[in-house]
């Protein structure tokens, strides 16, 4: 087992033409965790993922991933060891959800072979386990949105990686679906020692799942500690400039960040 | 219980797609040779190959001796060409709308097509003749590689490509062509009549060179394009998701544009501008084969392949009169996608 961190990120800096997104991010993420980074809109959350996952390089600065340059990995190799889901989840030409779901079996499949027996055993059993059964035959083109988001949320899972990273995975899912994809992922976390980094912006959530929490502001890392420890009002007013009241809930055993609304 | 009812059970129907299309081409091949101003019955045309593949003249007995001719001279070099052009377009057409993931992309939609017009129309009134018959053809050939390299050069930013930008590009290059076109039209006398015969497309007094020069790049172009055809399905997921999947989508996209717009320049530079069989026949086949493009690109292959030989069969032997062949797939493709368009309206309009 590899003793040093999982993530090594060195003095990480970027910028789309002119404008700073990453200002000198410094992280180190440690396997069996999960981590949730939040931060206001254009704060450069999506940015630090991509550079983590070696999709952008950095302009300045390093990302180690178990010790080596993260752009030094074959496409292929880390493409076995960290799964992302994007934002956006949508696919113009009309696959099935079942061919969406086997596309997260690729790293593993030869160029011209079809999948195996065992790619087919995990298709099957993950969409089963995720309750998008009844997707299966569906063409990506006619679901809703969330309905596309969960299909694309469970080819990530397909790829069983032990990193798995989350960029608004659940924003356009009901609640019955968030939770039950994140307990699945939380559960990799706990028994597989696999590790979750996630974008999110709602606060509650992120508290009853996150291990760590990571703020982000204006292209630095604002805070990053146990997220009991993190989770504050003086936090939260200094990153998203709105006042809340903080509680620990004994019912979802997390602490739980609570707002004022227009209500009368 | 387990089932994978899609990826299992479909494969011995996809297999019998297979089987069942080429069957159809090999007959369709058969029939349209013997089709014609001499009528020669399909027994008398499968000696004839036979013998000529084989060498056994004896099977030649008993057959009209003008015949091997007009088969092996006259028909099959117009026929094979046009079935190698319907299968390049319509291989070329899944790899742009795969590539643009734009379900009205075709293989003229970067202006490819504009840029061998304006090649051959420059020929033409030039009356540049120094390779003789091909001169026309390799200027087309020119202008519409010349095309590509201006519409990429124009899109790319930072060596990556969007979809957007390469359709606007495409479209713009097109358009400033599209003028020079018809500026060349105006100062043309007499040849005039053949720029527009030869930009509405025609298989007439194709050779076996044709068939040959079409054939390499037609059968490269799709054993590339089937190489890369599982990178092209992720590609569809989005850039972030397919290099998640280990798959570099700028790199792929580049590689199967050029060896897409390669097929393209070469099928309008053989037999002139051919709409509307690069648009339909992907979209026709998908009803049948669905989106994956390891099936799709050999399927609409072989189903480009009928349909164009089957519309210059039309054109050849049925007309009283030969029509340009361009036309009359736009008078079969036209109403065809509108019907397409129509039944699944809401999927591809809100692409």
């Amino acid at each position: 087992m590899y003793k040093d961190a999982l993530f090594d990120v060195e003095g990480v800096c970027f910028s789309y033409g002119g404008s700073t997104v990453l200002d000198g991010v410094t992280l180190k993420i440690d396997a069996g965790n999960f981590y949730t980074i939040v931060g206001p809109n254009g704060c450069g959350k999506t940015t630090l993922i991509d550079i983590l996952v070696g999709n952008k390089s950095p302009a300045l600065g390093s990302v180690k991933y178990l010790g080596h340059d993260i752009n030094r990995y074959k496409k292929r190799d880390l493409a076995r060891q960290i799964a992302l889901v994007p934002q956006e989840s949508h696919s113009y030409l009309e696959f099935t959800a079942e061919e969406i779901v086997i596309m997260g079996r690729h790293p593993y499949i030869p160029r011209f072979s079809a999948p195996s027996a065992m790619d087919l055993q995990i298709l099957d059993h993950i969409m089963a386990q995720t309750g998008i059964d009844g997707l299966r035959g569906r063409c990506i083109t006619d679901l809703s949105g969330g309905e596309r988001q969960r299909v694309s949320f469970v080819r990530a899972l397909a790829q069983k990686t032990p990193v798995l990273v989350l960029d608004e995975a659940t924003s356009n899912m009901d609640i019955q679906y968030t939770l039950a994809l994140l307990n699945i992922v939380s559960e990799r976390v706990r028994l597989e020692n696999g590790t979750v980094i996630a974008v999110m912006h709602d606060l509650g959530l992120a508290s009853l799942y996150s291990d760590r929490l990571i703020f982000m502001k204006n292209g630095r890392i604002f805070s990053e500690g146990a997220t009991d420890v993190v989770l504050t009002e003086e936090n939260i007013r200094e990153v998203f400039n709105v006042d809340s009241r903080i509680y620990f809930d004994a019912y979802s055993n997390s602490k739980q960040p609570i707002f004022k609304g227009g209500r009368k | 219980m387990t089932y994978l009812y899609k990826i299992f059970d479909k494969r011995p129907i996809r297999v019998s797609y297979f089987l069942l299309l080429a069957f159809l081409l090999v007959l369709a091949i058969i029939f349209s040779t013997g089709m014609g101003y001499l009528n020669i019955s399909a027994i008398d045309v499968m000696k004839i190959m036979v013998a000529r593949i084989s060498g056994d003249g004896n099977l030649l007995k008993g057959v009209n001796n003008i015949f091997p001719y007009v088969i092996l001279e006259v028909r099959l070099p117009r026929i094979l060409t046009s079935a190698i052009v319907g299968a390049g377009l319509s291989i070329s057409g899944v790899i742009f709308q795969g590539i643009l993931l734009n379900p009205l992309a075709d293989p003229y939609t970067l202006g490819v097509s504009a840029g061998a017009a304006f090649g051959a129309s420059v020929a033409i009134i030039l009356n540049i003749s120094f390779l003789g018959a091909y001169s026309i053809q390799l200027f087309a050939f020119l202008g519409a590689i010349g095309t590509l390299i201006a519409v990429i050069y124009l899109s790319s930013f930072e060596g990556r490509a969007s979809s957007n930008s390469l359709i606007l590009s495409g479209v713009i290059v097109a358009a400033i062509l599209s003028a020079g076109i018809s500026f060349l039209k105006y100062v043309a006398d007499e040849q005039v009549s053949i720029i527009i015969f030869w930009l509405m497309g025609s298989f007439a007094s194709e050779t076996w060179a044709d068939v040959s020069f079409t054939m390499i790049f037609v059968l490269a172009g799709f054993l590339i394009s089937f190489f890369f055809a599982r990178d092209l399905n992720i590609i569809s997921l989005g850039d972030r998701a397919a290099h998640s999947l280990g798959v570099s989508s700028d790199r792929v996209r580049m590689i199967l544009l050029v060896t897409a717009s390669f097929i393209a320049a070469v099928c309008v530079s053989v037999s002139g501008i051919i709409g509307f069989v690069g648009l339909v026949v992907p979209h026709l086949m998908r009803f049948f084969t669905g989106a994956d493009n390891k099936v799709l690109l050999p399927a609409s292959g072989l189903a480009g392949a009928i349909l164009l030989l089957s519309a210059d069969t039309i054109t050849r032997a049925v007309l009283p009169r030969e029509v340009p062949i361009g036309v009359i797939t736009a008078i079969i493709g036209g109403p065809l996608f509108c019907y397409i368009l129509k039944k699944r309206g809401k999927r591809v309009v809100n692409v």
